[in-house]
């Protein structure tokens, strides 16, 4: 399946004379993308869909309980439900909308792209106005109709936009860098990149690895066990042995342990992903 | 110039160099996720889910459904199995995609929440999903007519690992 690449990076002039390097997001990231919004708006409309029956059942309740002429709510119960069901259509559509319309205005990403590391930009390089994102929004109505129209113009346009990315001007981004940003355990991203050009460590034995990271574990997240002076002593000299001699007294012990576990699970994913 | 929201913009660590003393790692503060966190997260999955069997399990079904009223009872059976088979096939590749690439579903990742190896941190292995999620959960679909016991465990545990979480040697983990 073609999740894309790096490669096709597209050179993007956001800002005059500043070159940004931007990937259009690949259409299989954007589809999953779009599969779990969906999943989250749905449920929200799940919950206001519920409660809104409760709510109606409830108030037919009181009403059949009040009044013993229970045969003459027949017409002021229909009544009463087709306004609930608009009522209810309305809810949801708002939810739809103001979901995608709120988080792409506020953050650039809804929850979904932001699982998958994309995010919308203006072509102008400034922040998305609201316009922009309503414009986005409505266009949703003619892209999906069939599928087909929005489709069509991401397969046919270089930086892969649909027609309310067209005529919005805005263009969806994927990071890969942002996306692994959430597989980070012991430290995070930041300062993982910045302490593994800092610490340049070398990879320890896998038997080491196991037992390196069940200790760090066991100390620093679960809990379960509080290290003593002498395994932290065990176990820096251990891992000391293996980074940089230059630079391995400028970062704290603690931190460097930390770091140590997140270099091997990191090596590990890397090592996985070429495996399959 | 306005690049903060037209690219992702690279952050130094904090912290890093800072004071004039050691450099210190940005360390996430990680909890164990609440019971209710995992609830909205299994709704949101079952809802995405929905999305991708239901197509596939309404085909089956109705096909199946025709068979049956021509009393065609071998095509009935072969139809009703392919629903089965081919709606959980998505499921399977969904959880294991998801828990390999990412260390959560969708849901779990909207709400914040990752599972991991409770002996390392480490992301599950294949192995270890398929315990968690298909016999961890059967035995908690057991469990729960027992009065829910392999849920309520969390209840009483700080790191509120459930049966499922013990089978597969898991943990949920709430990273801030």
């Amino acid at each position: 399946m073609d999740f894309g690449s790096m490669d096709d990076s597209l050179s993007q002039e956001l800002v005059e004379g500043v070159r940004v390097q931007l990937n259009p997001a690949p259409l299989v990231r954007r589809i999953a993308a779009l599969v779990i919004d969906y999943g989250i708006v749905s449920t929200l409309a799940y919950a206001v869909v519920i409660l809104a029956l409760v709510l109606f059942a409830g108030v037919v309740g009181v009403g059949l309980a009040l009044t013993s002429l229970s045969e003459k709510l027949g017409l002021a119960g229909t009544v009463g439900l087709i306004i609930m069901a608009l009522l209810v259509l309305l809810a949801v559509m708002a939810i739809t909308h103001l979901y995608f319309i709120m988080f792409e205005f506020k953050k650039g990403q809804t929850l979904g792209k932001k699982v998958f590391g994309l995010k919308v930009v203006s072509l102008n390089g400034s922040r998305l106005t609201f316009k922009q994102c309503t414009l986005r929004e409505v266009m949703r109505y003619i892209d999906g109709f069939l599928l087909l129209p929005g489709l069509i113009s991401v397969l046919v346009t270089d930086r892969k936009q649909r027609l309310g990315d067209l005529l919005s001007d805005t263009l969806v981004v994927w990071s890969k860098n942002e996306e692994e940003a959430g597989g980070f355990f012991y430290v995070k991203k930041e300062s993982y990149d910045f302490l593994i050009n800092h610490l340049k460590p070398r990879l320890a034995p896998e038997e080491f690895g196991k037992n390196f990271l069940g200790f760090v574990n066991q100390s620093f997240i679960s809990g379960n066990y509080s290290s003593t002076p002498e395994t932290l002593r065990f176990w820096s000299q251990k891992v000391d042995d293996l980074l940089d001699p230059a630079t391995k007294d400028t970062v704290e012990p603690k931190s460097k342990l930390r770091f140590y576990a997140e270099f091997i699970l990191q090596e590990q994913y890397k090592a996985e992903r070429k495996g399959t | 110039m306005r690049m903060s929201n037209t690219a992702f913009q690279l952050k130094g660590p904090e912290g890093a160099g800072g004071g004039g003393g050691m450099i210190t790692a940005d360390a996430p503060e990680v909890k164990a996720g609440g019971l209710f966190l995992r609830l909205v997260a299994a709704f949101i999955d079952t809802f995405i889910l929905s999305i991708l069997t239901t197509p596939i399990s309404l085909i089956f079904t109705g096909k199946a459904q025709v068979a049956l009223m021509e009393k065609d009872m071998s095509t009935y059976f072969l139809f009703l199995g392919l629903s089965f088979v081919l709606g959980l096939a998505p499921t399977l590749f969904y959880y294991i995609w998801f828990y390999t690439k990412k260390g959560a579903t969708p849901g779990k990742l909207v709400m914040g929440l990752t599972v991991v190896d409770s002996n390392t941190g480490a992301r599950l292995t294949v192995g270890q999903i398929i315990l968690r999620e298909i016999i961890g959960k059967w035995v908690f679909v057991f469990s729960m007519i027992f009065l829910g016991l392999g849920f309520f465990l969390a209840v009483f545990r700080d790191d509120k690992r459930t049966l499922a979480d013990f089978i597969g040697g898991s943990r949920v983990v709430r990273k801030f």
